[in-house]
């Protein structure tokens, strides 16, 4: 006690107040923030160098099939065309200039535009039912799937990320 | 600083090899430091923003930001410094969004004919078996810590529970050497000046506690 009548200093503040928060413990979290927190930050915890590469290629494999499959998808028809088109023009030409003036002489003969749409749906729902239409659908399905699948994995880590 | 050392005891060695071991990929190294720097980082975030359903939240964003920024971690500053200045960023942000940052009532020493500190308890003359006069008196403490601005809370919490020096604290803080020393000096008074107002006065003891 006799320190309270000698001139104190900072140091002598300090160590007061050190020796009253001896007293004072640390506020505790919950039982259950460990498991929390370990969930939580576990998809923030850096990997190793081998599963990092390994993600990232599989990540680029993933990315790469859904570029393909929609180009191939996109493309192959404009591809037919100009191959079409190199191989005997004259195919091309004269089968784009028939189509025309069919058009015309359907839409001069006063068919209607939905009677056409109608037509054009028919013609598409059966070749999607041939096999190589079906071919073609199974493609997309698979080339859609690739790609949620690819976004399931990129998702996470972005939210994670904000 | 660990969650199980010593008040001012200093860095175990192991914090700079978890983090290299946590960068290099280990699982466990990251539990790890999960698991040894929960309580501090929650301790100083509840302290400062008084809600423990928020300082829950608040403990698990800094996690991520720390697992996040772990790779431009620069051991010139102690791991458990930076995390913790990861932690008073998060909750100041938190303050600040909710206007919570506001001054507390802030103790002008002119006038004042008693040094206030002189109203602190004299923890020698309460015996170490006398257990339930230290739960009242830290009941006492946490009661007037609460009533501190939470930037002088910080300081205080960071200087005697985590046991930070000077310069630690600067750095935690972002804020000057001076502006810590003042800081410190304006909390402890405020804290004795609670305590007084309490009545744990200099002769408090078991026997003349109200």
């Amino acid at each position: 006690m006799t320190e309270r009548f000698i001139a104190r200093s900072a140091d002598d503040d300090d160590r007061r107040m050190r020796a009253v928060f001896l007293a004072v413990p640390r506020r505790m979290p919950s039982t259950a923030l460990q498991a929390r927190l370990l969930a939580a930050t576990r998809p923030a915890w850096p990997v190793a160098a081998e599963a990092r590469d390994w993600v990232v290629g599989s990540e680029l494999v993933v990315s790469g099939g859904v570029v393909i499959g929609a180009a191939l998808l996109a493309l192959v028809p404009v591809v037919a065309v100009v191959a079409a088109f190199f191989l005997d023009a004259g195919i091309v030409i004269r089968g784009l200039t028939h189509g025309c003036v069919m058009l015309v002489e359907w839409l001069s003969a006063g068919v209607s535009v939905w009677d056409l749409l109608a037509r054009t749906s028919v013609v598409l729902g059966s070749a999607l039912l041939s096999p190589a239409g079906t071919l073609v659908l199974l493609g997309g399905v698979l080339t859609a799937s690739l790609a949620l699948a690819g976004l399931s994995r990129v998702l996470p880590r972005q939210e994670g990320d904000v | 600083m660990s969650a199980d050392s010593g008040r001012s005891a200093p860095a175990p060695s192991g914090d700079a090899d978890l983090v290299r071991h946590s960068l290099a990929g280990s699982a466990e190294a990251s539990e790890t430091l999960v698991r040894r720097f929960e309580r501090p980082v929650y301790n100083l975030i509840v302290r400062m923003v008084r809600n423990e359903a928020t300082a829950e939240d608040l403990t698990q964003d800094t996690f991520l930001k720390m697992f996040r920024a772990l790779p431009t971690y620069k051991q010139d500053l102690r791991f458990s410094s930076w995390l913790l200045r990861i932690a008073h960023n998060t909750a100041i942000d938190h303050l600040r969004q909710r206007r919570l940052l506001t001054v507390g009532p802030t103790e002008d020493d002119e006038g004042e004919e008693r040094d206030p500190l002189d109203t602190l308890p004299d923890l020698d003359a309460i015996s170490p078996e006398q257990s339930s006069v230290r739960r009242e008196l830290a009941s006492a403490v946490d009661l007037a810590l609460d009533r501190l601005r939470p930037d002088f809370r910080a300081v205080v919490v960071l200087r005697y529970q985590e046991g930070l020096d000077y310069e630690e604290i600067a750095q935690v803080l972002g804020v000057p050497l001076g502006t810590v020393k003042t800081f410190l000096h304006r909390a402890r008074r405020q804290l004795a000046r609670e305590l007084g107002a309490a009545g744990w006065g200099p002769e408090t003891t078991p026997g003349t506690r109200p």
